[in-house]
């Protein structure tokens, strides 16, 4: 009661309530600081500490001085200036202390001990203060009103950390900093309430010094700016918090080389469209983009120059689509766009082709220049499929299905396509299953001396026939066997049985067996051969194996040590299939290559076709004039027969002379023929 | 590789490249003449000089200067959809400008084209088929007697 009344007899109300308010935001900003004290470890704690601590000693400091402003003791009043200085510091040391003891990890330690010295630590600035209140009159305390005033504040001190360590870094401040307010306020109230003063006779009534007001009045000031420090210290520190964390959160999302989305970034995206359909049903489409040709610019441009193409292809990528659609780099040169609003598939493949287009442009870094192509496989939603995950699927079918065509560009899923993919997993089951138990078969056709029509060898063919499905192409399943990388494995088989095969032969007879591209590359070739011949007990001068330009095109280094061992070994090279691929006259000279086989799909057109009958002609004579021998494949009439040999075609197999036997069948071939040579 | 040398402090690149008018009122001409001449304010500002052969819907254009420009007008030309089948020629090092005198001199092919020219305008496009440098020479040629035949 005595407080309350001599809060409304003792005081000027309007004072007061400038020290409530000081006191509240002093509070928060107060409890603001103490919450990153108590979050913060090692220098950074010492600092925030020591910036909490000055804030909350000037909030109780500020507080008395302006209370007290509005005190009306009704006597004149001085003020001692060092012990008002020295208040000031018991508060700010005070609560320091009060602070550090509160982020112990010992919960009764901190809130009861911590809390406990921050109450004391304003009291004791309280009473200090008072002590440096020089009023003239006869002064008198109660030590009912002191001993409360202390436990209020040390309670609600003890309140207030409490409240702060609970809350951690929340928003929630509020209640935290009016227990703190309310200690502050509880205990210069009380205090005062243990405060009397009774004029002495003879001294004039109510009036204070001007210097005591000047002052008190500084005091407030000085006060409100060292906590309107501690509040911008706080916004700013905020702010730079945010702005980290705001670029934090753009490198997260972003290809830091190519600065458009990342693969996280985009799922996210898709996964969000995915979801708005069903309730807004915008359409869109989704396109993975491949580049082609980008690892060789790697390896023989550097790393650098392809960082570059990569930016450049980042960069076009922004150019080819709409505004507003998402481009994203999903892996080292995949890349993916989302087309927003895209409902048609004309619209999407409009926007596919403009990529292809754009990305097929040569690139200039540093001079040099690098040409590379995009393969697209788009996908539409809803139309083709309503979640992420199955339109990721579609749309990366359709990138292999553009991959896989011989004319690259890009693919807009459909349903057919699934259908192919499903048939090749099942023969991708069927082709290893098949490897492991050999079924794979040789067939061999026999080739003719165009001249004497004698037989002057046979070439050996690869022959699957699937339980199920029948005789399988060797143009369906070679393939498939290369990319699963069984083709090694079946190649060696081959070359071993034919070998085997062979070696019963009449020894005037060559044997032809194919490579694979892939074959080439291996460096065990070399060893696999000798092998084949050796267990076999053919001899390797019969042998001539079969390569195909694209086998030269790749890496040349290991193919030629591969092609020169052979060759040292007495085995011959022939290229299969020429005039299809890429037909260039260096490869005759660079590789040690002693047979050209023309490719029957010249020979077929013959002799109608004059492309064709002119391409067999230019083989022809450039064999001659390399001194190498000419095979023609694939002679089914007598009228392509009679044009071979007439252009001087050394030998010849096809249909017309006789269609692929089994082994036995091509022996017993053989066998007759050499016995009616002899009879 | 190509290095940057002393003697030869300029790159020169020739690209052709076929105008997709798309849906433009304006005739091929006409937009080959405007992106000649953007092409040359551009060009003013950043030490690029060139020319551009506008021949039966094919654009034939020459960039010379320090590469960085060159190769930065180059990447703006492949991101720009009103050329389509952009073929890159060729780019070297030269030590001296062949068109110093033209941000971008442009030898568009229209109706009022003199015979004379339209022979030598196919004929650039011929020539830059087999031999690049002759390709060069011959548009220079073209706009040397251009310009004689302009100050008679």
């Amino acid at each position: 009661m005595r407080v309350l009344t001599c809060l409304y007899h003792d005081h000027n109300l309007w004072i007061v309530a400038l020290a409530a308010v000081m006191c509240l935001v002093g509070s928060l900003t107060s409890v603001k600081l103490f919450q990153r004290t108590l979050t913060e470890t090692g220098t950074a704690r010492l600092q925030w500490c020591f910036l909490a601590a000055i804030t909350a000693g000037a909030a109780i400091w500020a507080t008395h001085f302006i209370a007290m402003l509005g005190y009306r003791p009704g006597v004149p009043v001085t003020l001692d200036g060092p012990l008002t200085v020295l208040s000031a510091l018991i508060a700010v040391v005070g609560t320091a202390a009060g602070l550090l003891v509160a982020s112990s990890r010992n919960r009764f330690v901190a809130v009861f001990t911590g809390g406990g010295i921050i109450g004391l630590s304003i009291a004791a600035m309280h009473y200090l203060g008072m002590f440096a209140y020089r009023a003239d009159g006869i002064v008198s305390w109660s030590p009912e009103y002191v001993v409360a005033s202390l436990s209020l504040a040390i309670i609600l001190s003890a309140l207030a950390i409490d409240r702060v360590k609970k809350i951690g870094m929340s928003q929630n401040i509020g209640l935290a900093a009016g227990f703190f307010a309310a200690a502050i306020i509880a205990l210069h109230f009380t205090g005062m309430a243990a405060f009397t003063v009774v004029p002495l006779p003879g001294i004039q009534v109510g009036v204070d010094s001007d210097a005591f007001s000047a002052l008190a009045s500084t005091i407030a000031i000085v006060a409100f700016i060292i906590i309107g420090a501690g509040i911008s210290t706080h916004l700013v520190e905020r702010r730079t918090q945010l702005k980290s964390e705001t670029q934090l959160q753009y490198l997260a999302r972003h290809d830091v080389l190519t600065e458009v989305a990342n693969r996280r970034a985009f799922s996210e995206a898709l996964q969000i469209e995915c979801r708005k359909l069903d309730r807004q049903g915008r359409p869109f489409a989704l396109l993975l983009i491949d580049l082609d040709r980008f690892k060789p610019i790697n390896d023989t441009l550097g790393h650098p120059v392809g960082d570059i193409v990569l930016q450049k292809v980042a960069s076009r990528l922004r150019r080819a689509v709409r505004r507003g659609d998402m481009v994203a780099r999903i892996g080292g040169d995949e890349f993916a766009v989302i087309g927003y609003g895209l409902a048609s598939e004309e619209e999407a493949q409009a926007l596919a082709g403009q990529i292809v287009e754009i990305l097929g442009r040569p690139y200039i870094v540093d001079g040099q220049v690098a040409e590379l192509g995009a393969s697209v496989g788009a996908s539409l939603a809803p139309g083709h499929a309503h979640d992420d995950e199955t339109l990721t699927q579609y749309a990366d079918i359709a990138l292999y299905t553009a991959k896989r065509s011989n004319e690259r560009g890009y693919r807009l899923f459909e349903p057919s396509m699934l259908e192919v993919i499903q048939r090749r997993r099942f023969l991708e089951a069927d082709i290893r299953r098949a490897c492991m138990r050999e079924d794979f078969k040789i067939a061999y056709q026999p080739v003719i001396d165009s001249a004497t029509g004698a037989y002057t060898g046979a070439e050996a063919l690869l022959r699957w026939t699937c339980p199920g499905r029948g005789e399988v192409d060797p143009s369906e399943f070679i393939p498939i066997a290369e990319d699963m990388g069984l083709i090694s494995r079946i190649g060696a088989g081959v070359l071993k049985q034919a070998c085997h095969d062979a070696s019963s032969w009449p020894e005037h007879l060559d044997l032809a067996v194919n490579l694979s591209p892939v074959q080439l590359l291996d460096p065990r070739l070399p060893q696999i051969v000798t092998q084949a011949l050796e267990e076999s007990g053919f001899p390797a001068a019969r042998l001539e194996l079969e390569i195909t330009e694209t086998a030269l095109l790749g890496n040349g280094d290991i193919v030629m040590r591969n092609l020169t061992k052979l060759r040292a070994f007495g085995v011959r090279i022939s290229l299969d299939d020429f005039g299809t691929g890429y037909s260039s006259l260096s490869y005759l000279h660079r590789f040690p290559i002693t047979r050209i086989k023309i490719d029957k799909s010249f020979v077929q057109l013959l002799p109608h076709d004059t492309g064709s009958a002119s391409i067999v002609r230019a083989i022809a004579q450039l064999g001659e004039s390399l001194q190498m021998k000419i095979t023609a494949e694939g002679i089914e009439t007598e009228e392509q027969m009679a044009f071979v040999t007439e252009h001087g075609c050394d030998e010849v197999q096809g249909f017309l002379i006789a269609r692929p036997g089994s082994a036995s069948a091509i022996g017993a071939r053989f066998r007759n023929e050499k016995s009616r040579a002899a009879a | 590789m190509k290095t940057y040398t002393a003697d030869r402090p300029y790159s020169r690149l020739l690209y052709t490249s076929v105008l997709n008018a798309g849906q433009s009122v304006e005739s091929p001409e006409q937009i080959a003449r405007k992106i000649a001449s953007t092409s040359a304010e551009l060009n003013r500002q950043a030490d690029l000089t060139g020319s551009l052969v506008f021949v039966d819907g094919t654009f034939i254009q020459i960039l010379e200067g320090p590469l960085a420009e060159v190769e930065k007008t180059f990447e703006r030309i492949c991101c720009d959809f009103r050329h389509v089948d952009v073929r890159l020629i060729d780019v070297v090092n030269v030590s001296e400008r062949l068109f110093a005198d033209w941000d971008m001199a442009c030898l568009c092919e229209d109706a009022d084209t003199s015979v004379k020219l339209r022979e030598g305008l196919q004929e650039i496009r011929f020539l830059v088929g087999i031999n690049v440098s002759q390709a060069a020479l011959q548009m220079r040629g073209l706009l040397d007697n251009q310009s004689v035949a302009g100050n008679s």
